[in-house]
């Protein structure tokens, strides 16, 4: 175990980086200006700390999305400058604002100076916050909201008083193989209401108070199987721009995200053509507690040489992001972005 | 055209899987408890588990269910592996699993041993000493695991259904963790 938590030797997977560190903003403009500035130090700032921060000294930068390019190789180590124009420096600004423009603003900005972090003054911190972690929370937030899809799943035939009863349908199962009762949850399904439910032929189906068929949920390695087709009526939603570079999705037409799941898709085909990425769904907020479920050390093994527990803050990994969070309190101090 | 190149060629990777494990079968799989965790930082997820002995039916049921992909992508997993002796002693269930009809259940099943990041046994072990008992982490699947000690032995449950020994020897690759049990965490019959 030491000698993975200390393997220095850093995968491929991170370009040579400034601590996407927190901090307090030179340039803070107090919470109501407007002021921004660059942050032309790195981790060395705190050397004894290896990056970690302290906790006072990140107050007030709860709403920060910092972006982590990789561990910061030792040869960087002191110095702040030198790599000059990044494209992907920049903490993305003005999405989806109030005006509707949704571009992607400030990428590239090439003031680089070697850091791939970006400090900002409050206001800054907050705008830049408010739109892109917001924007990662709107989908999920949209997509809590769906339900099963009303009417007969296909394969079963419409009658008079809505579908097929279970029973006079084609196989169907009330019960697991392991006698489990098929519910949303079994299927990692976090967005549905309780209630009854059976199985058919890679649907989940819900049954209606008289035991009819009124809706369908389609599945992930059943009617969601790759090679099908997207299911009508089935919603699906964008990821931040993030996610997008993240997870590696192409543009807007090669992905659809569903149920916490991220699936590649052929718009040509109209087929699903892989699993992209399964989320946890789980809900992390700055300043408020972290969700429960998270209380070993999980940062990915790229990261672990920079974000690893201390008395003063712990690390936690989740669908993309690494949180900094407050041992004593629980509460989710920042949200960091591991750009690849 | 880029993903269905990526696609084939995660394909390719994966049907050289077993003949991977083939070339080195034997070792391990039989240790009761579990050593440390071996560093293969060089090594995908996807990689690792292909080495890996003794796990060749959750390598099928990872290829079956179409989610072998993510354990080459950029993404962090640590897949908490049931070895071939697990599933041989579901009975005919484990077989049943395998008939297509049943997919997505075999595949909820998966999602419940896979978790979001790099967790070794070690780092779970001293989250259980610095808590001083069990330790809940969650999964991509219906719910949360929990991690306990049992005398030396490491264990895992999920929910109040199935509870499984860590054993064997995890490997940490660069992109997640495998680590073997001695028996399929099932769920609980009502969540």
């Amino acid at each position: 175990m030491r000698y993975i938590l200390c393997g220095a030797a850093a995968v491929a997977l991170a370009a040579s980086g400034a601590m996407a560190q927190p901090g307090n903003g030179s340039g803070n403009g107090g919470g109501g200006k407007a002021a921004a500035s660059m942050n032309k130090g790195n981790s060395d700032a705190n050397p004894g700390n290896r990056g970690n921060g302290d906790a006072a000294k990140q107050r007030g930068s709860d709403r920060q999305v910092q972006r982590d390019r990789g561990p910061q190789r030792s040869a960087n180590r002191g110095n702040g400058n030198g790599n000059g124009n990044n494209n992907r420096n920049a903490i993305r600004a003005d999405r989806g604002n109030g005006n509707g423009n949704a571009a992607r603003v400030n990428r590239g900005n090439g003031n680089g100076n070697g850091n791939d972090f970006i400090r900002r003054g409050d206001r800054d911190i907050r705008s830049v916050t408010r739109v892109d972690y917001r924007d990662g929370r709107d989908f999920r937030r949209i997509d809590r909201s769906r339900s099963y899809i009303e009417g007969c799943p296909p394969g079963l035939a419409k009658k008079r008083n809505g579908c097929m009863p279970p029973g006079q349908a084609k196989k169907y199962y009330d019960r697991g193989l392991f006698g489990q009762s098929y519910r949303p949850s079994l299927f990692g399904l976090s967005n549905y209401r309780d209630g009854r439910y059976a199985y058919n032929d890679g649907y989940l189906l819900r049954l209606g108070s008289g035991g009819g068929i009124s809706g369908y949920i389609p599945l992930l390695g059943g009617a969601l199987g790759i090679g099908n087709q997207w299911p009508n009526s089935y919603d699906y939603y964008n990821v931040p721009d993030y996610y997008v570079d993240y997870y590696d999705l192409g543009s807007q037409g090669q992905y659809r995200y569903a149920d916490n799941v991220i699936y590649r898709y052929d718009a040509e085909d109209a087929a699903i053509t892989s699993v992209a990425a399964l989320l946890t769904g789980d809900d992390f907020q700055v300043g408020q507690p972290m969700p429960r479920g998270y209380d070993v050390y999980n940062v990915p093994y790229t990261y672990r040489d920079r974000y690893y527990d201390t008395p003063n803050n712990m690390y936690r990994y989740s669908d993309g992001y690494v949180y900094r969070v407050d041992p004593e309190t629980r509460l989710v101090a920042a949200a960091i972005e591991l750009l690849i | 055209m880029k993903s269905i190149a990526k696609n084939a060629l995660a394909a390719a990777a994966l049907a050289a899987l077993p003949l991977v494990a083939a070339c080195s079968e034997g070792a391990e799989g039989d240790a009761q408890t579990f050593s440390e965790t071996r560093d293969k930082s060089t090594q995908s997820l996807g990689g690792a588990l292909g080495a890996m002995n003794g796990v060749s039916t959750l390598r099928n049921a990872l290829t079956e269910t179409e989610l072998a992909g993510i354990l080459d992508g950029p993404a962090s997993y640590t897949v908490l592996a049931p070895n071939d002796a697990a599933f041989e002693k579901l009975g005919e269930a484990s077989a049943d699993l395998s008939e297509e009809e049943q997919k997505p259940i075999l595949l909820a099943i998966v999602r419940d041993h896979l978790l979001p990041g790099h967790l070794t046994p070690e780092t779970i072990r001293s989250a259980i000493e610095a808590q001083g008992g069990s330790v809940s982490m969650t999964t991509l699947g219906e719910g949360n695991v929990t991690f306990a000690m049992d005398g030396e032995n490491l264990t895992v449950s999920l929910g109040d259904g199935a509870q499984a020994r860590i054993i064997g020897e995890p490997v940490a690759s660069n992109n997640g963790v495998v680590i073997p049990l001695d028996t399929v965490l099932v769920p609980s019959e009502n969540g």
